[in-house]
């Protein structure tokens, strides 16, 4: 048995406690969050969603190199989808779950091989394209979604039988808190096995992975999928805690928004997915007097100002200081 | 489609490439049978590269056929063939260069036709990888240097890498393209040291500018010269032709042959 | 009315919003073809032509048919820079960086035109010989939008002249098909990419103001009509103009038909029919298999 690549007994031990320190630290961050703002737990849960729709735009995007303007499509799937699920057939709050993640991933199927099989600016304007006819569907489709109106008064059952979704939002919040950590969780596993590594081996250089034999439109195709589940199941969340469904969960404005918080915080980290709609939603929330108008101007600004100065993002900048720290800390 | 795999090797039959009026590669046969050692050298603009793309896959021949152990691949797209065992190297370094050599090699490994990826058990735990890993590590002697990221190495040892990469991922049939290119004068005997230990059972295509190389490692030469084979034939016979000495090895073939 | 003026009714709104596209997407596709850069500001130069416009005639106190040329001027004006000092430095950067740098700029241009202009659809003064209708015998025909399809010939035209017998034009197509060549050629790529820039840009100026009718002017514009132009370019492919003027006259002809016979639906019966054509091939109607 060879003992060159896997790590010293002492480095394994260290390992094993460390492992789940990004999932403390964001289960810290949540119930930071709650003691933050106990007033307004309505804006708070919204963070918690935006991150969770942030990470399947990162897997998509920042691990599988797929750039697209469209996810809000996955998202919006997974919100009616919920919605309806509640409204028609049951207000189980986790099955609702399960239909729009199962929502969400269908679209990516039935739309992804069309994203793959075109490059550039095509690409893109397919990933636009797709979430706008199904926001023009949503539109004319009254009977179904509500039209512009969309769909409200969508109650969910109690989770577990006990924990009421109440006006105040206590129950929501933890639902949504718990649903990102497992989640995040889940993700990070995915990223650390052979087919995380396979698709940052996919971002870092294409040809050569192709040289060795991958089979990219699987691979792709698969990563798409997972990331139109996620958004799904956020869209889901976002439906039952705000027990609405509007037009706005398909709009061009709800994927570029999650694309500014992600590249924000920094693409192909997972957790700089977190890190931006923290802060991005949290400067939105700070200035929320300013207009519509002038909040595009703020974001535009911000975004060139990442991509010319700062393209790996702010967790790209806090990386790059541990970096830094760590090297003086070996001089010395 | 043959269901017994033959070992044949690599077999190349009148391969043509035509771009609108122009033949770049014109009736090109090729044979590489398991454990061969060949070279394929010719002036610039001969059409090495040319000829490397239409086997690999990259390019699709205007003519002939390429056939893999007995199998048909002349329409498959280069990742099948990879998968299959036909791989290839780079002359200019392509590796994962933000990643630990270790895990390029895993990289390799996990792509090979015979594995399935997993979604959820950690990169270290599937059985096999990190024993294969290994090997490849040996084999190139860069096994102190495993834990390093590539960006961080020299050019010469990330030639290494490049080609521990291709050894990694077990192939049959194996095309070199210029493996000692960018390397410093005092280091390429490692390469070709490495290159010696490659497996005995491996067939290997070397593309190769430098002759003290191409008269070491290669045991049968073809020589290409505007698209078409000149000549094929040993180390010997090559650097004795008198078409090929006027027309491109020059003095060489003194220091060569003597 | 009958079946054949109804038909030749859509025939003409068809061509005339064919046309409008047509004008604006033919910068792109050049943008695209010749720097391979995703830009998705475009509709911005479109949209600032029609606001420059209103400008120059509502505080310049500049007659229509002055204020049409400055309006383009301006905009290509606006554009040189931009290209020299922003895109190109972008323009060996990674797709999402374009992508996440036009945005930007979108985001930008269109908060700047809504804090100049206001958020509600601006409106353009046109002169009398614009205003009216022309009666076509089946129907009136509002003058504004033979004037688009005036300005879609026009742009034909110019595009066929400039390619085939200008030194810039060709220089242009040798860049677009093999860059590499054409630089060892001595053509200077980077020259010739401002000044195709700077002419997409015109170009998109003059589909603004031509289309004005058809595509009103308000802030959002670039993105509400962002996937229009996207649309017509991806189908249409990276060939020759001709092929952006095909695909303009399809993906047009579908959606105005729609707006006659099934009017709620015609953005879905557009956006169906590019998915299909992209189906069958991905690389465009005219463009090279990749």
């Amino acid at each position: 048995m060879n003992t060159i690549l896997m790590k010293a007994p002492a480095q394994r031990l260290r390992w094993r406690p460390t492992a789940l320190a990004p999932e403390a630290l964001l289960l810290l961050g949540g119930i930071g969050l709650y003691l933050l703002v106990p007033d307004d737990l309505g804006f708070a849960t919204r963070v918690l969603i935006g991150a969770l729709f942030a990470l399947s735009l990162d897997l998509v995007l920042g691990y599988g190199g797929i750039v697209t303007l469209g996810q809000a499509a996955l998202f919006g799937s997974g919100a009616y989808a919920a919605g309806l699920f509640a409204l028609h057939l049951s207000g189980n709050p986790l099955l609702g779950l399960v239909a729009g993640a199962a929502a969400g991933a269908a679209t990516a199927g039935l739309t992804g091989w069309l994203v793959l099989r075109s490059h550039g600016l095509t690409a893109v304007m397919i990933t636009i394209a797709v979430a706008q006819v199904l926001l023009e569907v949503a539109s004319k489709w009254r009977s179904v979604t509500g039209g512009d109106d969309g769909l409200s008064g969508i109650a969910v059952q109690p989770l577990f039988g006990r924990f009421e979704f109440d006006f105040f939002g206590h129950t929501g919040y933890w639902y949504a808190l718990v649903v990102l950590l497992l989640v995040f969780a889940a993700l990070r596993r995915l990223v650390a096995a052979p087919f995380g590594l396979t698709l940052v081996g996919l971002r870092e250089d294409r040809v050569r992975m192709v040289a060795l034999g991958c089979r990219l439109q699987r691979r792709l195709g698969t990563a798409y999928l997972i990331g139109g589940a996620v958004a799904g199941l956020a869209g889901a969340l976002s439906a039952q805690v705000t027990q609405v469904v509007g037009l706005s969960s398909l709009s061009f404005a709800q994927s570029a928004e999650a694309l500014v918080m992600l590249v924000l915080g920094g693409t192909g980290r997972l957790w700089g997915a977190i890190l931006g709609t923290a802060v991005f939603m949290g400067v939105h929330h700070l200035a929320s007097s300013i207009d519509p108008l002038r909040w595009m101007l703020v974001i535009g600004v911000m975004l060139l100002g990442v991509v010319l100065f700062m393209p790996q993002g702010l967790s790209g900048a806090v990386v790059s200081l541990w970096r830094r720290l760590q090297r003086r800390q070996e001089a010395a | 489609m043959t269901t017994t795999t033959t070992r044949e090797g690599l077999v190349v039959r009148g391969l043509c490439r035509r771009f609108g009026a122009l033949q770049v590669t014109s009736n090109v046969d090729l044979q590489l049978r398991p454990g061969a050692r060949a070279a394929l050298i010719g002036p610039n603009g001969a059409g090495k590269t040319t000829l490397v793309n239409l086997i690999t896959g990259a390019l699709a021949p205007s003519a002939g056929t390429v056939h893999l152990d007995g199998r048909d691949i002349t329409h498959l797209d280069p990742a099948a063939r990879a998968r299959l065992g036909l791989l290839r190297s780079f002359q200019i370094t392509r590796l994962f260069r933000t990643q630990t050599v270790a895990d390029n090699l895993r990289q390799a490994v996990l792509q090979r036709g015979d594995r399935r990826l997993g979604l959820w058990r950690p990169v270290h735990t599937v059985p096999g990888l990190d024993e294969e890993v290994e090997r490849a590590l040996r084999l190139l002697q860069l096994h102190d240097r495993a834990q390093r990221r590539v960006a961080d190495l020299a050019y010469g040892e990330q030639r290494l890498v490049e080609l521990a990469l291709a050894v990694a991922a077990r192939p049959r049939v194996l095309l070199l393209d210029e493996p000692a290119a960018g390397v410093p004068q005092g280091e390429s005997h490692v390469i070709v040291q490495a290159i010696e230990a490659l497996p005995a059972d491996l067939a290997v295509l070397l593309i190769e500018h430098d002759m003290d190389l191409v008269f070491r490692l290669a045991r049968d030469i073809t020589v290409l010269v505007a698209g078409a084979v000149l000549m094929q034939g040993s180390p010997d016979q090559v650097a004795n032709d008198a078409r090929v000495r006027s027309l491109y090895l020059g003095e060489h073939a003194h220091d060569a042959v003597a | 009315m009958s079946p054949l003026s109804l038909l030749a009714s859509v025939a003409v709104d068809s061509l005339a919003y064919a046309m409008v596209l047509f004008v604006i997407s033919v910068g792109l596709s050049i943008t695209l073809g010749l720097m391979r850069f995703v830009n998705l500001a475009h509709g911005l130069f479109a949209v600032a032509g029609g606001y420059a416009l209103v400008a120059a005639m509502a505080r310049l106190g500049l007659p229509y048919e002055a204020a049409v040329p400055a309006a383009l001027a301006a905009v290509a004006l606006l554009a040189w820079p931009l290209e020299r000092w922003l895109y190109r430095r972008l323009a060996g950067r990674s797709e999402l960086d374009q992508v996440l740098f036009s945005i930007a700029l979108v985001f930008i241009g269109i908060a700047g035109l809504g804090l100049l202009f206001g958020n509600a659809i601006t409106a353009v003064r046109l002169p009398g010989y614009l205003q009216g209708s022309v009666s076509l015998g089946f129907r009136e025909l509002p003058a504004q939008r033979l004037a688009a399809l005036g300005a879609g010939v026009f742009t034909l035209v110019l595009l066929s002249w400039l390619m085939q017998s200008t030194r810039f034009g060709i220089e242009l197509r040798a860049a677009v098909e093999r860059p590499q060549a054409a630089q060892a050629l001595g053509i200077r790529t980077t020259r010739v990419c401002s000044l195709a820039f700077a002419l997409g840009a015109a170009l998109a100026a003059l589909g603004g103001v031509a289309g004005a009718e058809l595509l009103p002017l308000e802030p959002h514009y670039p993105l509400k009509y962002l996937v229009l132009f996207l649309a017509v370019v991806a189908v249409g492919g990276l060939g020759s103009h001709w092929g952006l003027l095909a695909a303009a006259l399809l993906l047009g002809t579908v959606e105005t038909a729609a707006k006659y016979f099934v009017p709620g639906l015609s953005s879905i019966f557009f956006f169906t029919t590019m998915l299909a054509v992209l189906a069958w091939r991905p690389q465009g109607l005219f463009g090279r298999p990749v």
